[in-house]
């Protein structure tokens, strides 16, 4: 492997159906950069795609409990092999475009290679059959150029020609994706993020992909936009604001905001090693949504009644709320009844929509939960350029927040290829309105890449392709 | 026997405390309102676990093994205590240690708690003594062991102070009496199809007019058909919460509705209706949007009997069969009655309170009873596996 020169890109989340991040336009890009810019370089081109390709988790089929399972030591575990080459197969229907144009790409020239390194979307790359198909999506039986496609399985990609670069995709800093079991990192060949759950092998699901799986796949649906709020701290945070604040989220963005809340609570006691350093969480947020349900409750409105309707039993929900034994009950099921929360539009007060005060980058849900994944993966980059470390690394990308960085200590962050929630300080952000289909004025992108000359690593720079504000 | 009375009035973050007895007043100060409410709160909430306990007793076959739920009761109970004798400082902080002194010092005593705002505390479970002292065995839930409950030890009643003394006078009697029953039918069927058949005989001799079971009804029945002006009592049984009462899923009573639904010119000729709300929490209410304790004590109410926590379906069914059967047809007055069905119905009795005057009566003169019920032994009878 090697060339003239290294492409870095991460963060695609190409999937299919309704949960696909990968729109028309962005796809449009990506083809054109591919075809118009990298195929005609006069140059060998590695191309390095950081992590998180391809997008398995939201990929059909994307819920349904056969999709989780537990080892036998209770290791939380997700896909079969079959089910993401299902998936893997989902994704290359929908966007066969990028694949014939990855493959132009490489045609283009002999000493064009392309690298993929998993990243918690696409862990299913370390399944074989996975990888086998993806080669034959790409080369179509094609031996030679099958023979210039790497997909590599270690946490970091360390291009032969050029060691001091260190690619990574990063989520193992990152406490809500990383990806360990019993304390030891499993991402890499010998040690695959692959176990059994008795009857047969499935993946690790780190917590934020049975977040996904559990909750946000069903969510996002409705609003397309929902998990294009990166980093994870920031987009719980517009969750909690919803639940506390009526003007802010739909009722259906109060139940999801509680279902987090549960959601990392019981991590928290099941799986302690997934939150690292969080502590337990205040009863707030549960009682800012009773608060919520009792005022609709008392208002009389339609989706309350809605809602007492539908819920089993011959009893009125306003009485169950009253005994703290049922609301817990109440809550679980309105998490999964969803549907019944459907609001015909949520007034939004601009005055109230603000975050001030609240949005410092970090994730406080209480006093011990911190947590900021971008910082998180500056640290991790810094310690590999000290000069002390062992590794000689001159510059370190990665990917995975979704937030590009740029350090002149010689760390890149690429950001994503998707659009992204603009949390900039002098920016309001909007009522949950916004995560809905044709929101793209909040939804901008910014397609980066760093362009490494492996004679020169030093120079590297990283060039925005594409970007788009709708301001 | 020394009738004392407890005055609280509302002001602001405090409330003003008066001690009176028949002769004078004794003692006068403030207190913290937040912490009132805060330690009424953990009280509620142990009571939660004595009620949730009794019934996992009862579902597993076993007698109510209470001791130790009664206990923590006790703790909090105590802890009330202190903030209600506990003055803020700077404010006679001395007189509420005098308050404190002269109350040990009587003995045969009634209190009468009188308020004037939206104040929910359970005083009947402010707790005497000293809870450590009491062992630690589940099976003791001896009623002489716990009398330092206010409810017990100086059968403590509660009464909006709207509600003028005059007005339980005159009673009427019991062949005369009219009772208003709402149900929620539901729930009523429930536990009505668990109690015996002299149980349900006795039921029918008290309520002999027809059940109201929707809003809708009540309301045509009560006010267009004028049924509010000759009635002077209103039962009310199914699931509730500290504002509204459920006919049915979807179909609550209130409190908004309640100014408008119950409210009726004071009768001269007969005593003010008395109001029982048997369901979970009708007596708790909250400060912001009140509750029961005003909304039955509109002009000629006296006031109503509610819990301060969930109760068991067919506990509280039973429970008010003995009660109304007790007022009906004893002729003794409203606290008298309480005071023996508490003690017979001991422990689960402690989330029922008496909010109302406390004088309130029937009289029987003339009226042939029907078989009265043996005192139940809920360590052996059905209590309900459901929160009515």
């Amino acid at each position: 492997m090697g060339g003239d020169h290294i492409i870095v890109i991460s963060d695609l989340h190409i999937s299919a159906a309704a949960l696909d991040d990968f729109d028309c336009e962005l796809e449009r890009h990506f083809v054109s950069f591919l075809e118009g810019d990298l195929a005609l370089r006069p140059y060998a081109v590695e191309l390095v795609i950081n992590g998180d390709f391809l997008d398995f988790v939201q990929a059909p089929p994307h819920s349904g409990s056969n999709l989780q399972s537990q080892s036998p030591e209770k290791v939380p575990l997700c896909f079969t092999q079959p089910q993401s080459r299902q998936k893997l197969a989902a994704i290359h229907a929908a966007h066969e475009q990028t694949f014939r144009a990855l493959q132009r790409f490489l045609a283009a020239n002999a000493a064009n290679s392309l690298v993929v390194l998993p990243g918690n979307h696409d862990a299913d790359f370390f399944w074989p059959g996975v990888r086998e198909d993806f080669i034959s999506f790409l080369c179509d039986r094609d031996a030679v150029l099958a023979k210039r496609i790497h997909i590599h399985l270690q946490s970091a990609y360390r291009p032969n020609k050029c060691r001091q670069v260190w690619i990574e995709h990063g989520q193992q800093y990152d406490p809500v994706n990383s990806f360990f079991v019993s304390e030891r990192p499993c991402w890499s060949e010998e040690n695959p993020p692959i176990l059994s759950d008795g009857k047969q092998d499935r993946l690790y699901a780190c917590l934020g992909t049975r977040f996904l799986i559990d909750y946000l796949n069903n969510l996002d649906a409705e609003y397309p936009f929902v998990d294009n709020v990166k980093p994870f701290a920031r987009f719980v945070r517009l969750f909690l604001v919803s639940v506390a604040d009526p003007h802010f989220g739909p009722m259906k963005a109060a139940v999801a905001g509680w279902r987090i809340i549960e959601y990392l609570s019981k991590l928290a006691l099941t799986h302690p090693r997934d939150l690292l350093g969080v502590e337990k969480i205040e009863e707030k947020e549960k009682t800012d949504l009773l608060v919520r349900l009792q005022e609709a409750a008392r208002r009389k409105d339609a989706i309350f009644a809605r809602i007492n309707d539908a819920y089993p039993g011959d009893r009125d929900l306003r009485m169950l709320l009253s005994d703290p034994a049922e609301r817990g009950r109440i809550f679980e099921w309105l998490a999964d009844h969803l549907d019944f929360l459907e609001e015909p539009s949520v007034k939004s007060k601009e005055d109230l929509l603000g975050l001030d005060g609240v949005d410092d980058s970090y994730l406080s849900l209480s006093k011990g939960f911190r947590l900021n994944e971008t910082a998180l993966l500056v640290d991790a980059a810094i310690g590999l350029l000290d000069h002390r470390s062992q590794e000689a690394v001159e510059l370190v990308i990665m990917g995975h927040t979704h937030e590009p960085v740029e350090k002149p200590e010689g760390y890149y962050n690429t950001g994503s290829w998707t659009r992204y929630y603009r949390f900039d300080g002098d920016v309001r952000p909007s009522s949950w309105s916004i995560l809905k289909e044709q929101s793209y004025v909040n939804f901008p992108f910014k397609l980066n890449y760093v362009d490494i000359d492996i004679d020169h690593p030093s120079a590297a720079q990283m060039i925005c392709f594409k970007s788009r504000d709708y301001d | 026997m020394i009738d004392v009375t407890l005055d609280v009035k509302g002001n602001g973050g405090l409330l003003k405390v008066v001690w009176r007895s028949p002769a004078a007043d004794v003692a006068s100060y403030q207190i913290d309102f937040n912490r009132l409410m805060n330690r009424s709160a953990e009280v509620r909430d142990r009571l939660h676990n004595l009620i949730t306990t009794a019934m996992k007793n009862r579902s597993d076959h076993q007698s109510l093994r209470l001791g130790l739920e009664l206990k923590e009761l006790a703790r909090a109970g105590r802890k009330l205590r202190d903030a209600i004798f506990f003055a803020e400082a700077g404010y006679n902080d001395e007189e509420g240690f005098e308050a404190e002194e002269w109350l040990v010092s009587l003995t045969e005593v009634v209190i009468h708690v009188t308020i004037d705002r939206q104040i929910y505390i359970p005083w009947g479970l402010v707790y005497d003594g000293d809870p450590e002292i009491l062992s630690d065995e589940a099976e003791d839930i001896s009623i002489a062991k716990f009398s330092g409950f206010w409810c017990l030890k100086y059968r403590l009643s509660t009464l909006y102070n709207r509600i003028r003394g005059g007005i339980v006078r005159n009673p009427r009697t019991t062949g005369e009496a009219r009772i208003v029953k709402l149900v929620n039918e539901g729930a009523w069927a429930k536990a009505f199809n668990q109690v015996s058949e002299a149980e349900q005989k006795l039921v029918a001799a008290m309520f002999r007019e027809n059940d109201i079971s929707s809003s809708k009804d009540f309301e045509k029945i009560w006010k267009t058909q004028k049924k509010c002006l000759e009635t002077d009592l209103l039962y009310f049984f199914g699931h509730a919460d500290g504002t509204a009462l459920a006919f049915r899923k979807g179909d609550l009573l209130t409190m908004d509705d309640f100014p408008e639904i119950l409210r009726r010119k004071p009768p001269a000729d007969r005593p003010a209706c008395m109001v029982f709300l048997n369901g979970c929490h009708t007596a708790i209410g909250n400060d912001k949007e009140g509750g029961f304790l005003q909304a039955t004590a509109y002009g000629g109410f006296c006031g109503f009997v509610g819990t301060e926590s969930e109760v068991p379906d067919v506990f509280a069914l039973r429970f008010a069969n003995a009660f109304l059967s007790q007022l009906l047809y004893t002729g003794s007055k409203a606290i008298e009655v309480m005071d023996k069905i508490r003690r017979d119905y001991w422990p689960l009795s402690l989330a029922y309170n008496l909010s109302c005057h406390p004088d309130f009566q029937f009289n029987p003169h003339g009226v042939i009873p029907p078989d009265m019920l043996p005192t139940p032994d809920f360590s052996k009878d059905a209590i309900g596996s459901e929160k009515v």
